[in-house]
């Protein structure tokens, strides 16, 4: 049986990311892991090695764009895919710190279950 | 002629004539110093204080016989007409060419005994300049009151009428003056009116820049409340699906308002996108496209809202129309903002005509100017998408407004008032305009003008 693909969650809100498991694993393709703390994002990356990674892009003490960086620069995991998935509603501000941090793309809050499973189905290998 | 001056019966030097066609006379005919005794040799006292008062007088006086030849005049004569010969001249000879008939005409109403009081005509001195005469005339009567001449009082007016006249060119300068003060009052008016509009419009910027400041901050707390009731309810829909409907899931009604929760945040992310997309400083992607593969993209998207709001659409292309640079999905917002606009304007379904064609504007056209800053020019090459419905059309007092943001007829929750503001904005970015008119044959016409790319 095929493995079931590792979806990184890492966003501030824990209630969006436990209802967004709740969907994704309801869908029976995919095994999610949650980080809401943006500090801890690259350690839980480099201890789980996701296929894909929704991150978010306004978090207290450190933002999403910092935290792509950081992942962009260990060796190890600069292959993730990373989606932003955010509320921030400028797609050029998006699109700005994407550039610099080798962002992949990008999906707007609110976000239908459809869209995310399309995302990964996309992005991750 | 036979002239024998008297000067014997003329104390105060006034010429005289010998008696005219009208007969012999004792003396030198009528005159103004009648007032003799026909038989003294020396004039009385009271005759000699007329011809004194006549001799001082400054006007021209004259008596003239009944044909109008002058029989005797006073000193002023020679001051008004210039010359020392009156006597035994025709009277009229003293009034220019073009009014003498006139003159003629009074002094045979003068000799038939009716006087002719302070007229108005044009003398001419011996040196040729002209007079401005105020002429009386009165009949002279002889013995038994018949008419024996006539009596010619004319003053020279030119000083007066020079005066008048300069009055009434100061008057016609008073009206010019009025009506340029006037002009400078409608301007005035005109450039406070534009002072007022451009307030209103700052003001207008004033509150947008705040709402966009506002709309962003709480745009992410507001979409991340939001992406939670969606994942939640989405999940919710999932378990009633997995379950096998309602009956199985012992919540009957659960599904169809799990899916009204969904349709409501739809709405309200719907609110938030559009605030946004006017608030926010946006930045075009533009490409070079075709504005009818655009037209068309845009009534796919709306197919639904067209169908459902039983609205026949008509296409009317011009063919050879240029490719635009545009932002394909900006320009199809606006499209379907038009398009939803006419549906909500067609509540009962009607006609949508859309139609295309490119225009070199003219200085008839709206919102376009001569100055480089203008965002159309004379002369210019656009393309112009027109989008016609057969609707009520919209009131005079909401064609003004209906490009402010949050201004809508439409009704509470049906729209946020930003439709139209979005696309102006966006059409505005892309240099082109947008213009609301109504058909005379009723309806409301909405057209954008979008440069052509060759420009």
């Amino acid at each position: 049986m095929e493995r079931k693909k590792r979806i990184l969650l890492i966003d501030d809100e824990p209630g969006f990311t436990r209802l967004m498991k709740l969907n994704l694993e309801a869908n029976g393709a995919y095994e999610v892991q949650v980080e809401n703390d943006g500090r801890k994002a690259v350690a839980a990356a480099r201890a789980w090695r996701p296929d894909l990674i929704f991150l978010d892009v306004i978090m207290p003490d450190i933002d999403g764009g910092q935290v792509a960086a950081e992942l962009h620069a260990e060796p190890g995991l600069r292959h993730i895919p990373i989606v932003f998935l955010t509320a921030v509603v400028s797609k050029n501000e998006v699109v700005k710190r994407g550039d610099v941090i080798g962002g992949q793309t990008f999906l707007a809050k609110p976000v239908t279950v459809a869209d995310v499973v399309n995302t990964i189905e996309k992005f991750a290998a | 002629m036979d002239y024998v001056p008297r000067v014997a019966d003329n104390p105060v030097g006034l010429n005289t004539t010998a008696p005219g066609p009208s007969g012999p006379r004792s003396r030198g005919g009528p005159s103004v110093f009648e007032n003799r005794s026909a038989t003294s040799s020396k004039p009385d006292a009271r005759t000699e204080q007329l011809a004194a008062i006549a001799e001082a007088c400054p006007e021209a006086m004259i008596a003239c016989s009944c044909s109008g030849r002058i029989e005797a005049c006073n000193a002023g004569t020679s001051r008004v007409f210039g010359g020392s010969q009156m006597a035994g001249r025709s009277v009229s000879d003293l009034i220019t060419l073009g009014h003498r008939a006139e003159f003629t005409q009074f002094l045979q109403e003068a000799v038939c005994g009716k006087a002719v009081t302070l007229y108005r005509t044009l003398g001419q001195h011996d040196d040729g300049h002209f007079i401005s005469l105020s002429v009386s005339l009165a009949p002279l009567r002889g013995p038994g009151g018949v008419v024996t001449g006539v009596g010619v009082v004319a003053r020279d007016v030119t000083a007066l009428r020079q005066a008048e006249e300069e009055a009434e060119r100061g008057r016609q300068e008073l009206v010019e003056r009025e009506a340029t003060l006037q002009q400078a009052l409608v301007a005035l008016r005109k450039s406070h009116e534009e002072v007022k509009r451009t307030q209103l419009q700052l003001v207008q910027a004033a509150k947008l820049d705040s709402v966009g400041r506002l709309a962003a901050g709480v745009a992410h707390e507001v979409k991340n409340p939001l992406a939670m009731i969606l994942a939640g309810t989405e999940y919710l829909i999932s378990l009633q699906s997995a379950a096998g409907g309602s009956a199985a899931s012992g919540a009957p009604a659960a599904e169809p308002v799990l899916r009204d929760i969904r349709a409501a945040v739809d709405r309200a992310t719907g609110v938030i996108r559009g605030l946004l997309s006017y608030a926010a400083a946006t930045e075009l992607e533009a490409s070079e496209a075709d504005v009818h593969t655009v037209i068309e993209q845009s009534l796919l998207l709306a197919q639904h809202a067209l169908k459902s709001g039983r609205v026949r659409i008509e296409r009317e292309f011009d063919s050879g129309l240029p490719k635009l640079r545009m932002d394909v999905q900006k320009i199809e917002q606006v499209f379907i903002n038009l398009l939803i606009n006419a549906i909500d304007a067609m509540p009962d379904g009607g006609t949508l005509a859309i139609r295309s064609r490119r225009k070199q504007l003219t200085a008839a056209d709206q919102s376009v100017g001569h100055r480089a800053t203008d965002p159309l020019r004379v002369g210019e090459s656009v393309v112009l998408v027109a989008f016609e419905d057969s609707g009520t059309g919209i009131p005079d007092e909401s064609l003004m407004r209906i490009f402010d943001p949050f201004y809508t007829t439409k009704p509470t929750g049906k729209g946020t008032g930003l439709g139209l503001a979005v696309s102006r904005t966006i059409v505005s970015l892309h240099g082109g305009t947008i213009w609301a008119s109504n058909r005379p044959e009723g309806g409301a016409v909405f057209t954008v003008v979008l440069r052509s790319v060759t420009q």
